[in-house]
Formats: structure tokens, sequence, C-alpha cells
């Protein structure tokens, strides 16, 4: 059947689909050869890294703040919005990233939470983060978007291709109720440059799903996670889940720091308290082994 | 102490102990954190024989952050059946995609008569079940394409029409094959008290030459059910993984690193009842420090990574 001879919804269903059909494809395309032959990256477990290749810069500088909060090096005072500043000089020396210095360094005078975005030490900070993650080709440079043009471009053609033919068809056959079609294309185009200029690449978006998938478990277990910054598993969590997945009991200061945030909540339940203090109590998401033990 | 001077030489000349934890998702946070203090990870093979592509990647994406070794929990290796092979096609599989540095089972039966059991159990020791256990491990060793690791079990009662003891059951196995042994100390540390023997003894009983690597966990103590009599019932230690090591068990590592000169893998096996990652980090310490004591305090520091 030629498409070319269906008219009115019936072609716009089937342009619907084949501009379906090539923005998927585009994106199969990008994904595979960008994830081609690429061995699984070491030394991933900085959580400020895996926060800005999930979401840029200032999730990176979310991440920070929120940990050295939760560390006690920062104080927040006051209501929404609430004022942060560094506790001491002393916490300086409990520090060692770059971008952990630059925070404390911002709120040595008082600010609200936001204005890290705008620190030009805090940026410079992240700089690095930026540089690791194109170097490791997990977020996309000029050289990545270069790669992807010519797909973009035959994709972005095709569709064009296909739009001015019905076009040139109905005009000939004297129906000029084209309005629709030409949104349609215009908006797969949009759609194409999206995919096109999508920061993070196939290599990156892989990683990423690597790390969600090894923190399934825990992100299952987070309401069991306490402030305290005693080990940085609330870093990591938040780094790989976002802020949102942190639970709101333990960290209420997030509320006020940045309130749009909508929370996911976890399957683990009330009766999933963690440990007290001792090494050897507490209760459990896991199962342990049944009461017959584990014997091996 | 000329003998310990003489292990801690050939250690030092050998190779490095290393120290490691189980992977599992719940300590995933912690062991990313403290990555530069955990050797290697452990994963348990099974949970992900039918894993899709993207959960294969990821734990490749773990496997390249530290060494790996494999852990089977169903293949019933030292069962008196013939292991199926579509088990031991599984582990190949996945050895193949992870490239581990080891991988591992249990002297134990899982099922009989077509029913699993859904747990570890002893089977009878006897000469029988000797040749059987041999047969499955080669085949095993065969298909996987590298000989496993076998782990003793703990157990509650002394297997029924055993005709062996644990240390001559476990030694003929491991002569008998080509496989290492994996000490699992608070299974030995759980038989022994449970059936009268000095852990020690055990232990020094066993073929510490093959031990490759080791298990370390806690249990807790239970009352043996079934007493009608009235009479106080008798304490059995449950090998459960979700409490901390205890110092006898440590110490047991001591005496093993005293006693060998291979290098040792040690695992810190937790599977509920999660403490704060400390305190696991400081079991993986102990763990440590029992391994250079037993190896002689003129070892060098790195000799333990």
């Amino acid at each position: 059947m030629n498409p070319f001879q269906l008219t009115g919804f019936a072609f716009l269903g089937f342009y619907l689909l084949l501009g379906i059909a090539v923005l998927w494809s585009l994106h199969v395309w990008i994904r595979n050869s960008e994830t081609a032959g690429a061995p699984p990256q070491q030394n991933f477990t900085d959580p400020y890294l895996i926060a800005h290749l999930r979401a840029g810069e200032s999730e990176a500088l979310r991440v920070a703040t929120v940990a050295l909060l939760d560390r006690g090096l920062l104080k927040a005072e006051g209501v929404a919005p609430k004022t942060l500043s560094t506790k001491n000089m002393g916490a300086f020396a409990m520090v060692k990233r770059p971008i952990e210095k630059a925070i404390l360094n911002r709120y040595m005078t008082q600010g609200e939470a936001h204005d890290i975005f705008t620190d030009s030490g805090a940026k410079s900070a992240c700089e690095s983060y930026e540089k690791v993650l194109k170097d490791q080709r997990m977020i996309a440079d000029s050289g990545v978007y270069a790669k992807r043009l010519l797909p973009v471009a035959i994709a972005v053609g095709a569709l064009v291709a296909v739009t001015w033919t019905k076009v040139s068809i109905a005009f000939s056959q004297g129906r000029h109720n084209v309005g629709f079609l030409v949104f349609l294309t215009l908006v797969f185009a949009v759609l194409t440059l999206v995919v096109w200029r999508k920061r993070t690449t196939g290599r990156g978006d892989a990683m990423l799903g690597d790390l969600r998938s090894l923190f399934a478990r825990l992100k299952d277990r987070a309401k069991a996670l306490r402030a305290g910054g005693q080990t940085n598993e609330a870093a990591l969590l938040a780094a790989v889940f976002g802020l949102s997945a942190l639970p709101a009991a333990s960290f209420p200061f997030m509320d006020k720091l940045y309130p749009a945030k909508a929370r996911d909540g976890s399957s683990c339940g009330s009766s999933c308290s963690s440990s007290s203090s001792s090494c050897s109590s507490g209760s459990s998401c896991g199962g342990g082994c049944g009461g017959g033990g584990c014997g091996g | 102490m000329a003998a310990g001077a003489a292990v801690a030489d050939r250690h030092s000349a050998g190779g490095i102990d290393r120290v490691g934890i189980g992977w599992r998702g719940e300590l995933a946070a912690g062991i990313f954190t403290h990555i530069e203090h955990i050797d290697l990870l452990e994963i348990i093979a099974d949970d992900h024989f039918r894993a899709p592509p993207r959960e294969l990647r990821a734990l490749a994406t773990l496997a390249a952050q530290t060494p790996i070794t494999l852990h089977g929990v169903s293949m019933g290796l030292a069962g008196s059946d013939i292991t199926e092979t579509r088990r031991m096609d599984n582990m190949a599989r996945l050895t193949d995609t992870l490239q581990p540095e080891s991988w591992s089972e249990h002297l134990a039966f899982v099922r009989g008569g077509g029913i699993e059991i859904g747990h570890l159990a002893a089977p009878p020791r006897t000469p029988h079940n000797i040749d059987a256990a041999i047969a499955n491990i080669e085949r095993a060793t065969r298909i996987v394409g590298r000989a496993p690791l076998m782990e003793n079990i703990a157990t509650l009662i002394d297997p029924p029409a055993s005709t062996l003891d644990e240390a001559e059951w476990v030694s003929a196995i491991i002569a008998g094959s080509r496989a290492g042994l994996l000490l699992d100390l608070q299974n030995l540390y759980a038989n022994a008290l449970n059936f009268g023997t000095e852990p020690a003894e055990l232990m020094l009983r066993l073929p510490l030459y093959r031990v490759q690597a080791v298990h370390l966990s806690g249990g807790k103590w239970i009352a043996e059910p079934g007493n009608a009599l009235g009479e106080k019932p008798r304490m059995r230690l449950l090998d459960d993984h979700v409490h901390d090591v205890p110092a006898e068990v440590f110490e047991l590592l001591e005496l093993l690193a005293s006693q060998v000169p291979q290098s040792l893998d040690v695992i810190l096996e937790r599977d509920g009842a999660y403490p704060q990652f400390t305190c696991l980090l400081a079991q993986l310490e102990a763990a440590r420090s029992a391994l250079r004591r037993g190896r002689g305090m003129a070892l060098p520091m790195r000799a333990v990574a």
C-alpha cells in the first residue's frame, strides 16, 4: 500500500507512527553507537560526580550541600527559605573535595541555599567534574554532537521529505488542508533536535542505569537511613536517585532548602528501622536465612 | 615461633591476603563509599542466573570497581544425586560474563527425589557420598571451566547414617577433586560447639593447605526443639549471618593464618539486620588484624591489603 494515497487522519496517523519510529531509531542508534565497545567505568564512586552526571552542576551542588549539612559542617537556620552558614573554620579540615571546600567557603558569610548556584568558586569546583565526565565520554562534548549530526540530519530530512511529498501531492489535487501535517513535522523536528542536544551520552545513560540497578535495594530501605553523616550513604543515595529519595523524617531540613522536590518514599515499611548504635542489633529489610540458619 | 616466621616468610613471598564483603544491594552505598577498604566482593551467583542484560552490565560495572568472586548456593554438589547440567551451565554463563576471580559452592545437598529443601543440608558422610560429590565437582569444573572452591556448611544435626566425621569427609572430597576449600570459620565454629569438639582441633584436621578463601559471619544460640521430657533444652549455635563475627572466629582466622603459607581471601557475610557500615568496616579491620597477627608481627604491613 502506498501511504501517500492515504488522506486526512489516516495519513496523519501514519505520519505520527513514522515520526515515533524515526525518533526511536535515532535514540537507539545514539545509545548503541555511544556505548559500543566501552568497558565498564572504573573508580566511579564519588557521589558528586554521579550527581553531576545525572543532572548537572546544580545537582552536584545540591547533593554536596545536603551532605555537608548531614555531617554538621553547615548549619541551616531560620524558616523557609533557610539560610546556611559554615559551622566554623575547623569544618575545612573535615573535607577533602574542592566542591565541599567551595561550598564551605561560600557560606562563611551567611546566605540562602540557592546562592551557591551562582557562586563562582562553586562553579569552578564543578568544572573538574564536567571535564572528567567529558573525558570519560559520559556527557556530550562538541565531538559527540558533531558525530550525532549526520543521523539527526537524516532523520529530519526523512520527515521533511515525506511531508514535502505529501504536501506536493495535496496541492496538485487542489487540497490545502496541510496545516496539521506541517505542525507535526515541526514538532518532530524539534524533538529530533532535543535528542541531538541530549546532555548525557549512551555511555553516561548506561552508567546511570547500572548505578540505579546496583542501588535499587538501598533505595527500598532508604527510610532506615539516618542523618548524622557517619557514612556517605545518604549522599550516594541522593546522587543516584535524587534528593527526593532521602527520607523526610531523617532529613527534614531539605523541605526548607529545596521545597519543590516531591518525595517518593520507599517500600520498606515501618518495621524497617535501622539498627541502634550497637553493631549487632537492629531490624532488617533483608531476610537473613530463615529459621534454619544459613548453613553456608 | 620459628615455624611461624617460616610461614610468614613464605607468605610474604607468595601473595597478599585480601579482605572483602558479600555484595548486598542494601550495603551498596557503604561499599561504594569505602571501596578503598574492600579488596574484593562476593556476589551470590544464583541471584543473577536469569538476570537481564542490563543487570549483568551493572554487575560488570561493579566488577570494574573491585575484584569479584561468585558464590553459588543451589547446585547441591555434595548430594548423592547427579547435579543437573543446566545448573552448572548457569554458573558457566555467569562466569563467562563477569569473569570473576573464582567461584564457589557448598559441600551440601539441597534437593532429593525431586524435592527442593530450600536449605543447605549436610548429607550422610559416607564413602558413597564422597564419590558422588567428587563426580559432581569434577563435572562442574569441566562445564564452568575452572574448579570451584567448596565451602564447609553448618548443620544443627549430625547427619544420620554417617560413617565419617566432618573433617574426614571434607578432606576426602578435597583430596579427590581439584576444588579448593572455602573455609567458613563460623560454620566450623558452630559445628564444633554443637557436637562437642574443640573448634581449633577440628580446623587443624582439615586440609588447610587447600584453603583459598574464608567466610566470616555471626550466629545466635537457639534452644533445640523437640524436648518432650521437660528437660532443659540443649542449646545449638545457629549460623544466621545477621550477627557480628564473634571474637572466637577471629581467633580461628588468626590460627589459620599462622598455619598456611598461601594467601587468603576473607569475606565477611552479612544477610540482614544491617548495622551502620562503620560497624562492618570495623569487622573487616578486625579480620585484617587477625591475619596480621597470624602471619607474624614480622610481616610487612602491606602483606595484608
